[in-house]
């Protein structure tokens, strides 16, 4: 009785779990770092130019998508919590100033995730639906 | 079968004899783009069922020019980024108040339009080029190219660099980006603090980055060589033995910053006057004054003698070091924002301007893509040899809106009230006997952009 409830738990979970992963956004990286898993806040840092370094000392760069992509706006409201008029306000400011340049762009989740493979230093974010099987998940919001 | 074969081949034959180094940068960018579509379509189609084994290789062969192509690009994207800002703005006050802004009673684009463009380019992975043009039509009416930032900067460690070459004084808070419009919330810093003689200087600075637990600092220590600084203003004043150092510290929405500047000003400044005087009393003008040179620039038209001046300047000397030392807070969560900035400037020939002590105070709450705004400030400056104590407040009110993510529209409306001498304008403009002038507004709209 007990594990049929449980069971049965465990499938509606699994169920809004798979529903929820459409809006999902995934940090990930290369599969060979030490890293196991990045907080909100050190994403955040990486994204806006302020930290340039895993926790574990090792090099990170991190890569943007093209605007227009829906995942990107989702990753800054969700993540970085910046709308895209803020995003550019605070980058305008840094460039303007000298004091950095925003991340390089792609075109799409699958040249992030072409890209991370090649590249231990490099960092990225995908939609919940990418195909995830080749890198690691260090960081993910539903 | 034979059908899509020979289809195949026809795509092969034109990618592969396609020159890439004929064509400009858009066009490569169309070609891959037309090319990655291409290849879908024919992974599509190999998906679908057909196991051609020269099929695979064909499309394997050009799913690496593509990415050759895609390298290439972002090699070059590389080198060289570009990014620009771009302001037109429009403003009109009830008098004529002088400024770096030009403020006066007839609507003008003078003050606050300008394009500037930055070209950032990497050496290495340590250094960098970067250059940023401006471009004004504050003097005369014709538009003037300036270089505000030219310098080379080089990462001594992760946590120190240094920058040689042309760069912003940065004696507040938005100092540096003072003519990027979209990098704060007003059409304007507030001119409680933000009208400098000088903007920017030659020399090197150095800046340090550090952590105390969540609070990230940066330092800046800069020193200025020489730097001729003509503001278009009749004057040409030199900087010289300058320097600063600056703290800057941020935990989440809250920044805090400390800031001295040191400036060491020579050169000559003029003022205008407009009052009716006999030629007769200039020198004894310029002897109370203290002015190293007098001339009549327009003789009075009016008088059939010929004696009179309706307009005249006073040439000072100026020898002039002043400090300025100042400190802002600031809360910004991306809805709310505050922000207080003060500044003390202490002078020690008082030739031109005097002791001067400015506050300023920054309400804006962003609600979609509105951001409504207040500002109270006050500025009081101590006598001079050329002028009498000068006191004003202000009252500013503003809306920003966001057409998209790059562009906004703002306007503000500023009032001057409770203002003694002539409140810290130009007091020449406004006329040496009218300094009962008590309150005053300036009215602006602009339109900023970033691209």
């Amino acid at each position: 009785m007990k594990t049929s409830t449980i069971t049965h738990m465990l499938t509606v979970g699994v169920a809004f779990f798979t529903l929820s992963t459409l809006a999902e956004v995934k940090v990930i990286g290369h599969n060979s770092i030490k890293e196991k898993n990045l907080n909100q806040e050190t994403v955040t840092k990486l994204y806006l130019g302020k930290q340039d370094k895993f926790p574990s000392g090792k090099k990170a760069i991190v890569i943007d998508q093209e605007p227009g992509e829906d995942i990107r706006d989702e990753f800054y409201t969700k993540v970085v919590n910046k709308n895209s008029a803020q995003l550019k306000s605070y980058w305008s400011r840094l460039i303007f100033t000298g004091q950095g340049l925003p991340p390089k762009r792609v075109l799409d989740d699958d040249e992030v995730l072409e890209l991370i493979t090649d590249n231990p230093n490099l960092v990225g974010y995908v939609s919940g639906e990418a195909d995830v099987s080749g890198v690691k998940v260090l960081f993910s919001m539903p | 079968m034979n059908k899509k074969i020979c289809y195949l081949l026809g795509i092969t034959i034109a990618i592969s004899s396609t020159s890439i180094m004929a064509y400009s940068d858009a066009e490569i960018e169309k070609r891959f783009q037309y090319y990655e579509e291409k290849i879908q379509a024919l992974e599509k189609k190999i998906k679908s069922g057909v196991v051609d084994k020269k099929l695979k290789k064909q499309v394997k062969r050009n799913k690496k020019k593509v990415s050759r192509m895609a390298d290439a690009l972002s090699a070059e994207k590389e080198r060289v980024q570009i990014n620009g800002f771009m302001t037109v703005g429009a403003a009109k006050a009830d008098d004529e108040l002088g400024t770096g802004y030009i403020f006066n009673d007839r609507i003008n684009f003078r003050g606050d339009s300008k394009l500037g463009m930055q070209f950032d380019y990497k050496l290495s992975e340590t250094t960098s080029a970067t250059v940023q043009l401006v471009a004004r039509s504050r003097s005369e009416d014709t538009w003037r190219v300036d270089a505000e930032w030219a310098y080379i900067s080089h990462d001594i460690t992760d946590w120190a660099s240094t920058r040689v070459g042309r760069l912003r004084i940065p004696f507040y808070l938005y100092s540096e980006s003072l003519d990027v419009g979209l990098s704060y919330p007003w059409v304007r810093p507030p001119i409680d603090l933000y009208t400098t003689l000088i903007t920017s200087f030659d020399g090197i600075d150095f800046v340090f980055k550090a952590n105390t637990g969540p609070i990230n600092h940066r330092m800046q220590i800069w020193a200025a060589a020489q730097r001729g600084a003509d503001n278009g203003n009749l004057q040409q004043i030199d900087i010289y033995d300058s320097y600063g150092i600056n703290i800057t510290s941020n935990w989440n929405a809250i920044t805090a910053r400390l800031a001295t500047t040191k400036i060491k000003l020579e050169g000559t400044q003029t003022l205008e006057f407009t009052d009716i005087i006999p030629f007769a009393n200039l020198p004894a003008i310029a002897a109370a004054t203290g002015a190293s040179s007098v001339n009549c620039i327009t003789p009075y038209i009016l008088d059939p003698t010929q004696s009179t001046c309706s307009q005249w300047g006073l040439g000072f000397d100026i020898l002039d070091t002043i400090h300025y030392h100042s400190a802002a807070l600031q809360y910004d969560d991306g809805n709310l924002l505050l922000l207080y900035e003060g500044a003390v400037l202490k002078i020690s020939e008082d030739t031109v301007f005097g002791d001067d002590r400015s506050n300023s105070f920054t309400a804006a709450y962003r609600v979609a893509s509105w951001t409504p705004y207040a500002t109270m400030g006050r500025s009081k400056s101590e006598a001079s040899a050329v002028g009498p104590q000068t006191k004003r407040k202000s009252r500013s009110f503003g809306l920003r809106y966001s057409l998209n993510d790059s562009t906004a529209v703002t306007v503000e409306w500023n009032h001057f009230y409770d203002m003694q001498g002539s409140g810290g304008f130009n007091a020449s403009a406004i006329g040496a006997g009218d300094t009962d002038l008590d309150d005053t507004n300036v009215y602006s709209i602009v339109v900023d952009a970033v691209f």
